[in-house]
């Protein structure tokens, strides 16, 4: 299994191979559990919403297009995914002084030298989780996922003139926070 | 191609610019303008810099495996085995066949339907009373009863069918009751489990 590609993996799992579908979680269980902590910011609601994720991808394999990639598809979904969920529940904004549920660093290595760099970045954290949701799911897919514009409308089913829009909100809001 | 009052390029058309959303004109336009605006590439580098601070944020290591709890939530959800699939169909189908043979009856059915019907039991103008009016409520119920429904007469007019008939239809009931009972026993309940280790 995990010398197969993606494609392949996903082929197995549409048969019923749930072990295929296992390795293609082994893949790809970083990088969606970081679009949801991005967008949720705490990281037992992020592991929670990347296994929700993949269950609503395993269910959804038979739509997925295999002359595509898997890792964008998965990550796609887990966007919005986690923008359904933003909307259902009761809208939590962080505010810039907030304590987070804060998920270890990839990179340890010089943990002295880090604080400042880690502080900057749970600033910047915090202002994009001050944001309203569906502005939060347009800076993920645009600056995290680099998707266009008309992908991202795709993706969200919003207007092209909506994703301009709630970029630039989004992006003049957090201007305004990170000078703060 | 929109642009601030001044001439200068406005924050969204920079913001386009950036992601690479203009046409080639657009592009070459906003292009020759920044050449030579000092204003201009000022803003831009301050977008510049919005987006390099917001791409900063580093990836978060995750420190559990998802895949176990992800693949027992797929066990527990499969869909039924094709030997159960099947026989959940044969149940349909029985119940279809059931209701084929009966069909005959449907005008004993609707007599007894009609008769129920005659019974008015309580009148809209009744359904608000008081404790009071029960009493004389249930009277002119009962008093009612004989009127509305005479059973020999409607037990008489019904079309029984056959004894071979009758039991075709009880075997089917059976197998159908059976058939659920192994449907039952064989698939595990839909629950919604703990997504949590």
């Amino acid at each position: 299994m995990k010398d197969s590609s993606d494609r392949d993996l996903v082929l197995y799992s549409r048969r019923g191979e749930v072990e295929a579908f296992g390795e293609l979680i082994q893949r790809y269980q970083k990088s969606v559990f970081n679009v949801c902590y991005r967008m949720l910011g705490e990281q037992w609601e992020a592991e929670d919403l990347a296994q929700e994720t993949f269950i609503r991808a395993y269910l959804k394999l038979e739509i997925f297009d295999l002359s595509r990639p898997f890792g964008p598809w998965i990550r796609k979904v887990a966007a919005n995914n986690c923008l359904n969920h933003l909307q259902r529940k009761q809208p939590v904004m962080y505010e810039l002084d907030d304590e987070l549920d804060t998920a270890p660093s990839a990179d340890l290595r010089n943990p002295e030298s880090q604080t400042e760099k880690a502080e900057q970045t749970e600033h910047i954290r915090r202002a994009i989780l001050s944001l309203p949701a569906h502005y939060r799911a347009v800076i993920e897919l645009r600056h995290y996922q680099e998707l266009s514009y008309a992908e991202i409308s795709e993706t969200l089913k919003i207007p092209l003139s909506d994703v301009k829009s709630h970029l630039h909100r989004a992006r003049r809001t957090l201007a305004k926070r990170l000078t703060e | 191609m929109r642009r601030k009052s001044e001439g200068h390029v406005s924050n969204e058309i920079l913001e386009l610019y950036l992601d690479q959303e203009l046409g080639a004109n657009e592009l070459s336009a906003v292009g020759d303008h920044l050449e030579e605006c000092a204003l201009c590439q000022a803003r831009l580098f301050e977008l510049t810099t919005l987006f390099q601070a917001i791409e900063s944020v580093p990836d978060s290591s995750l420190d559990r495996n998802l895949s176990p709890v992800v693949l027992s939530l797929l066990q527990s959800q499969k869909s039924m085995p094709k030997s159960l699939r099947i026989l959940a169909l044969a149940e349909v189908l029985i119940a279809i066949s059931i209701v084929l043979l009966i069909w005959p009856l449907k005008n004993s059915f609707s007599q007894l339907a009609a008769a129920i019907r005659a019974v008015e039991i309580f009148s809209l103008d009744n359904l608000i009373f008081t404790f009071s009016e029960l009493g004389d409520i249930l009277s002119r119920f009962l008093q009612q009863v004989p009127v509305g429904i005479d059973l020999p007469p409607l037990l008489s007019s019904l079309v029984l069918p056959s004894f071979a008939w009758m039991a075709i239809i009880l075997c089917g009931a059976l197998v159908c009751l059976g058939m659920n009972g192994l449907l039952l026993s064989r698939t595990k309940p839909w629950g919604r489990q703990s997504r949590r280790d």
